[in-house]
């Protein structure tokens, strides 16, 4: 495969890195990516098609290079690069094998589990969060350009490139199905910029855990050509979402849409809930769109929520603090809620409530009232269920942080739990975990 | 037995039809490159489609010169195809070539849904039959008439009025194809652009391969070193 620049092509980027072009990786829509030789090692070098290689576009890497944005989440433009002909591109890092594009995971081509798609989904609100604090429009939010690990959820945003401070004009349009109604209308005054991104954000969110498009139903099976002006209806001047409550005539249909009605009917209420205002209200007014916020708050609820079904093993997402947690949807047999630690963080109060299946864990971000950013990996572990050696059956809480905690019985005796030892549990028992505090219940 | 709930992601099927012209004059080295270019674009077609879930791409190819025929009757899915080698032989009986594709345009054998079919016609010279009697015909279809369509002219003697006629929008334009790298650059262009604009819809643009400037093919520096 033969591309724009040829192996061994010698470049220099503006901090003065020499880039030696080794192979091609790729091709998107607006350049061919490239894997790089650097005194660095391998790197990868996104160079642009000359028809895209307009100044407004230099003008938007320079800003996002010069920018500069250190977050593990996001392969960033780190250096801009230039030919003597006019060529230019930038380097960023390779794309780590394990993450994997969401193709393989829509055409269930990989395995993974609903804990590792919620973490996805929670992780990706997470990171264009990051984006829109600091004030900066992702503009080009769709499948193409987020990566994700499927055994741990953790994300990777690829071609930030098109990502501008908000307010700013510069022009990309964007894939029509993840792009806002009002701006596949093209409604007069409407850019591109953090609000629309809501609705990227959400459509996406819905195609990860629902595997469809939310406003594919039954309207959208009678179009014989999906062409421009089909699709211009379908997401632009007559959306309607498949579970609108107020008007079914785009209800997805049993036979031809049977995913997402299976995946619909395995999401807890209060997903469904965000869902449903986002695509009915939040369609035709952008300010009642639902914020990464409360996105955030839902899916960290609800993964602290998922079950394995007793009988085949397979994870259930429940309905955060309810008493009936429904039935599996796999195999249909009746779940049964487990224990759980209710935890209260210290001031402004806020309270989690932790299924405890067998490796259920706490993590840092459950101590503290606001966390910046969620992270469900062993770094930030707190504490983890584990099973005694010698005593199938019996369960504990294992202190995997550095401090130890406080163990109030049901009787109102204490025990000092230290790092590396595990309390067994016990309803009512209440553990400090140095500021925040839990309690666990039989309910 | 999966452990997510829901199976794969619905897909529509874009149909892509290769139109190869292998009258006498691509005799030689012009259909040895063309043979090379398309092998070299299939696995590009595949990663394409790959990106794409909510696409499944089937191809097929007719040849035309004294007769039209299909090169592969039946769409063959992307991840399946495999090329055969086309040879020459005499004229370019484009027009039959059109009648024959306008048949396969129709629903059905076209499905009741689908996206824009693509047709990509790759010719060096001028056609020797009635080909604006086929043209219409293609035009006379639903499918025809939204098909994506692109155009490739091989060498200079090309009859570019044809392909522009065959592209149907002014806006387009034929891609030259001089030497065999801009031949391997326009073969993976149309196979790759097309496909992207058929399933993956762009908003603002009313051809999206006219004015989304994304996808304009990249323009060589023709410095191999070629003998002529």
């Amino acid at each position: 495969m033969s591309g724009m620049l040829d192996s061994g092509t010698l470049l220099t980027t503006d901090s003065g890195l020499r880039v030696e072009v080794f192979d091609l990786l790729g091709a998107g829509g607006q350049g061919e990516v490239y894997r790089v030789r650097t005194s660095a090692g391998y790197q990868a070098l996104k160079w642009y098609y000359p028809a895209c290689a307009t100044p407004a576009q230099e003008a938007i890497v320079r800003q996002l290079v010069g920018r500069g944005f250190a977050d593990d989440r996001f392969l960033w433009p780190l250096d801009f690069v230039a030919d003597a002909r006019g060529g230019f591109g930038y380097l960023m890092d390779i794309r780590p094998d394990r993450f994997k594009g969401l193709p393989m995971l829509f055409r269930r081509q990989l395995r993974t589990s609903p804990r590792a798609l919620l973490k996805a989904c929670l992780y990706t609100v997470e990171a264009y969060q990051a984006l829109h604090s600091r004030g900066i429009a992702y503009r080009d939010i769709s499948w193409g350009n987020i990566f994700f690990d499927p055994d741990t959820g953790d994300v990777l945003v690829c071609d930030n490139d098109n990502a501008v401070v908000e307010g700013d004009s510069t022009g990309i349009s964007g894939t029509m199905e993840f792009m806002a109604p009002e701006l596949v209308r093209g409604d007069p005054g409407v850019a591109p910029g953090t609000q629309s991104d809501l609705h990227s954000l959400s459509v996406l969110l819905f195609m990860l855990l629902m595997n469809h498009h939310p406003l594919k139903g039954r309207r959208e099976l009678a179009i014989h050509c999906l062409d421009e002006a089909a699709e211009r209806k379908l997401y632009g001047k007559q959306p309607l979402f498949v579970f609108d409550p107020q008007d079914q005539s785009n209800a997805p249909d049993p036979t031809e849409q049977a995913t997402v009605l299976a995946t619909w009917a395995a999401a807890p209420d209060s997903l469904r809930a965000l869902f449903t205002k986002n695509f009915t209200a939040g369609l035709h007014d952008p300010t009642t769109r639902v914020r990464e916020s409360q996105w955030r708050d839902t899916l960290r609820a609800v993964l602290d929520a998922v079950v394995e079904c007793a009988r085949c093993g397979k994870q259930n997402m429940t309905e955060p603090r309810a008493a009936d947690p429904g039935t599996c949807w796999s195999c249909g047999s009746t779940l049964v809620l487990p224990p759980r630690l209710v935890l209260t963080t210290p001031p402004p109060r806020t309270e989690h409530h932790i299924l405890l299946h067998r490796s259920s864990r706490v993590q840092a971000h459950h101590l503290d009232p606001e966390p910046a950013r969620h992270d469900y990996g062993d770094g930030t572990l707190v504490a983890l269920l584990t099973e005694h050696p010698q005593k199938p059956g019996r369960f504990g809480l294992a202190n995997r942080s550095a401090s130890p905690w406080t163990g109030t019985r049901a009787d109102g005796s204490t025990q000092r739990i230290d790092p590396g030892q595990t309390v067994p549990l016990r309803s009512g028992l209440e553990l400090d975990f140095g500021g925040a505090r839990a309690v666990v219940r039989s309910k | 037995m999966s452990d997510i709930p829901g199976g794969p992601m619905a897909n529509r099927p874009v149909h892509f039809i290769w139109l190869l012209d292998c009258s006498y004059s691509m005799q030689g080295e012009k259909i040895g490159q063309l043979n090379y270019a398309i092998r070299e674009a299939v696995p590009e077609m595949r990663s394409v489609a790959q990106d794409n879930p909510a696409a499944q791409l089937l191809l097929r190819t007719m040849t035309f010169s004294t007769t039209a025929r299909w090169h592969h009757q039946d769409p063959v899915p992307v991840e399946n195809f495999t090329w055969q080698d086309v040879q020459v032989d005499g004229m370019t009986n484009l027009g039959e070539a059109l009648q024959m594709v306008a048949r396969e345009l129709d629903t059905p054998p076209m499905p009741q849904r689908a996206l824009k079919p693509v047709l990509a016609l790759v010719s060096d010279g001028v056609p020797t039959d009635d080909w604006k009697t086929g043209l219409r015909a293609v035009d006379a279809t639903p499918w025809g008439r939204k098909a994506v369509r692109v155009a490739i002219a091989i060498g200079a003697d090309a009859d570019r009025t044809v392909l522009q006629e065959f592209l149907g929008n002014p806006e387009l334009q034929p891609l030259d194809a001089n030497s065999p790298k801009q031949l391997a650059a326009a073969i993976r262009w149309a196979s790759t652009a097309a496909v992207k604009a058929a399933s993956q819809m762009v908003a603002g643009a009313t051809d999206p391969l006219a004015k989304q400037q994304a996808y304009a093919p990249p323009v060589l520096d023709d410095d191999d070193d070629d003998v002529w």
